[in-house]
């Protein structure tokens, strides 16, 4: 149910692509803080972000963001004017330098004030550390700093909802570590919304989390409750238990075995992966915290 | 060791804490400054007459930078945008004229228009007439299309879930194409050795096409749409040809092509009417995207 510190209401929401379902009654409540979209591959979590960006129509269920339904036009309109989106796959920009194609997305965002919209965009290179590069074409930069310029385009106009698909993708661990600073700077204030498939970035940076899988939303809570999901399902052995539903040999030459844990077995506590692992398994079911 | 030769007066010295000096006069005074005492201490005996306090020079300071930094932020801007610039606000001229697609559009057009001014001049005057009349409309039509190939794509998927119209870039771009191709082909027909009226005719067919393609690029990629109407362009005008080996008078053009006869015209310029409005009614289909 949406009350007043919901930024995001997905509400039974289905998308399907041919004869592929990408979501499958989707229900989620978003609020304050950043939420992060965990799933594998085709667990529908890139579907779902352009749905909240409005760039894509669900075909079935209801959607509303920031207390606008996207469905309706001037609605969609005022949620774009709110929005900062960084999707999966960005363009080419042609010839741009970082300055200048920050600066055209924010004509495109409707900032038409020229020294409000300049001072925006030296503000958002600021924040994400290239205030020594802003005037060097893009295509000269590396693949991470590229990254950034897109997360700097996002935050611009200080938009009060950020979804970021998959935004730590190609980043190396100093910027993985930068882009975390920024996330948490916004989202002190307002909601962030970002998909990936990666533990770490959600226990580093995510209040709430959300585990997709194949169109379904298998759990959503905090972090800690994610990993809890595991509790009791988590057992250590020297030799691969073949009863486990997942075992892997670990750094220390012992095994982490996931599953219906044997009698007598040497249990562990879980981590945020293990509750992840065992809820994508095939036969998991939805868990709410 | 550096001798100093001069020092800066009470009138200069003024002048940089105001900052009214010039750039170049200001950046030399302070070299000076940072060379000599005697000129320092009177600085700072001339700031606190004046009372100039610590926040006044960091804002002066800083409004200085400022007016620095807007210089070196200008976006690179070529002739036609400085040019343009000084009747429409920037924000509006750079969505159009940022686009290589734009640019690759007017390349096109200038050299199909070459190509046909050509192919003009080698034929007979009023054949050639007649040639430029057939296919001149497919000119804008090409600009168009090419100019249409990726409304985004400066900025790729970002530009979906940006407030501005997709239609209106569209809109913006086409009228940008239409802007640079019909005046240099009225500019042609003036020059043709018939009646302006009847050198005029390729204008209905240009806007019917342009404007199809406009309205029906909300459902397919503008570039197929261009190629099919210029493919049922070439079927409509082939009766034109039939038999006459390229070089036909105007006035069998007139009583042999559908297009070129008043009722044509009519056709054409309600059709041009009608897309134009389906197109700005159904402004809201160049938006949301239904594939992944």
């Amino acid at each position: 149910m949406t009350n007043a510190a919901t930024t995001v209401n997905v509400n039974a929401v289905g998308k399907r692509f041919r004869n592929q379902v990408a979501l499958d009654g989707v229900d989620l409540d978003i609020g304050r803080g950043v939420t992060g979209l965990l799933g594998p591959n085709g667990a529908g979590k890139t579907t779902l972000l352009k749905i909240l960006a409005t760039t894509l129509a669900p075909d079935a269920g209801a959607v509303r963001v920031l207390g606008w339904d996207p469905a309706h036009k001037g609605e969609r309109r005022q949620i774009r004017r709110a929005l900062g989106y960084l999707p999966q796959e960005t363009g080419a920009y042609s010839d741009f330098t970082a300055f200048d194609f920050v600066d055209y997305v924010a004509i495109l965002k409707e900032i038409t004030d020229r020294q409000r919209r300049r001072d925006d965009v030296r503000r958002v290179l600021t924040a994400v550390g290239l205030e020594n590069r802003m005037h060097s074409k893009i295509r000269s930069l590396s693949g991470g700093m590229r990254r950034r310029v897109v997360l700097a385009q996002a935050m611009l106009g200080s938009p009060r909802l950020l979804i970021l698909d998959e935004p730590t993708a190609g980043l190396d661990p100093v910027e993985r570590l930068r882009f975390r600073e920024t996330v948490s700077a916004v989202a002190s204030t307002e909601t962030v919304v970002l998909s990936t498939h990666l533990t770490e970035d959600v226990a580093a940076v995510c209040t709430d989390v959300v585990v997709l899988d194949r169109g379904h939303n298998r759990f959503t809570g905090p972090p800690d409750d994610l990993a809890a999901v595991a509790d009791g399902h988590v057992w250590e052995t020297e030799m691969s238990d073949p009863t486990a539903t997942l075992s892997w040999l670990t750094g220390q030459g012992r095994y982490r075995n996931l599953g219906t844990p044997p009698d007598g077995a040497e249990l562990v506590p879980p981590s945020l992966e293990d509750g992840y692992m065992l809820l994508t398994a095939p036969d998991s079911r939805e868990v709410r915290s | 060791m550096t001798h100093i030769t001069w020092h800066a007066d009470a009138a200069t010295l003024i002048g940089y804490l105001e900052g009214d000096l010039t750039e170049a006069y200001a950046c030399s005074v302070e070299a000076h400054l940072m060379a000599c005492e005697q000129c320092r201490l009177q600085l700072a005996d001339t700031a606190g007459v004046r009372h100039v306090n610590g926040s006044e020079r960091e804002s002066r300071h800083e409004s200085t930078w400022g007016r620095v930094l807007d210089e070196v932020d200008l976006p690179s801007a070529g002739p036609v945008m400085r040019l343009l610039s000084r009747w429409v606000p920037e924000h509006e001229l750079r969505p159009i004229l940022a686009a290589p697609a734009l640019r690759n559009a007017g390349c096109a057009v200038g050299l199909a228009l070459l190509a046909i001014a050509t192919l003009v001049a080698e034929l007979r005057p009023t054949s050639g007439a007649t040639l430029f009349i057939v296919t001149a409309p497919v000119v804008p039509l090409v600009g168009v299309a090419l100019a249409y190939s990726h409304p985004d794509e400066l900025c790729g998927e970002i530009a979906d879930a940006l407030p501005y119209s997709r239609f209106r870039l569209l809109l913006a771009r086409t009228t940008a194409v239409l802007g640079l191709t019909l005046p240099l082909m009225a500019l042609l027909s003036i020059a043709l050795p018939i009646d302006l009226s009847t050198a005029m005719l390729w204008l209905a067919p240009s806007l019917a096409l342009c404007s199809l393609t406009l309205a029906l690029s909300s459902l397919v990629d503008a570039r197929i749409v261009a190629g099919l109407l210029v493919v049922l362009w070439v079927v409509v005008t082939t009766d034109t040809w039939r038999g006459t080996s390229m070089r036909i008078e105007v006035h069998t053009l007139l009583d042999r092509s559908l297009p070129f006869q008043p009722a044509g015209q009519l056709l054409l310029l309600c059709v041009a009417v009608v897309a134009t409005a389906a197109a700005v009614l159904g402004r809201s289909n160049y938006e949301l995207r239904r594939t992944a």
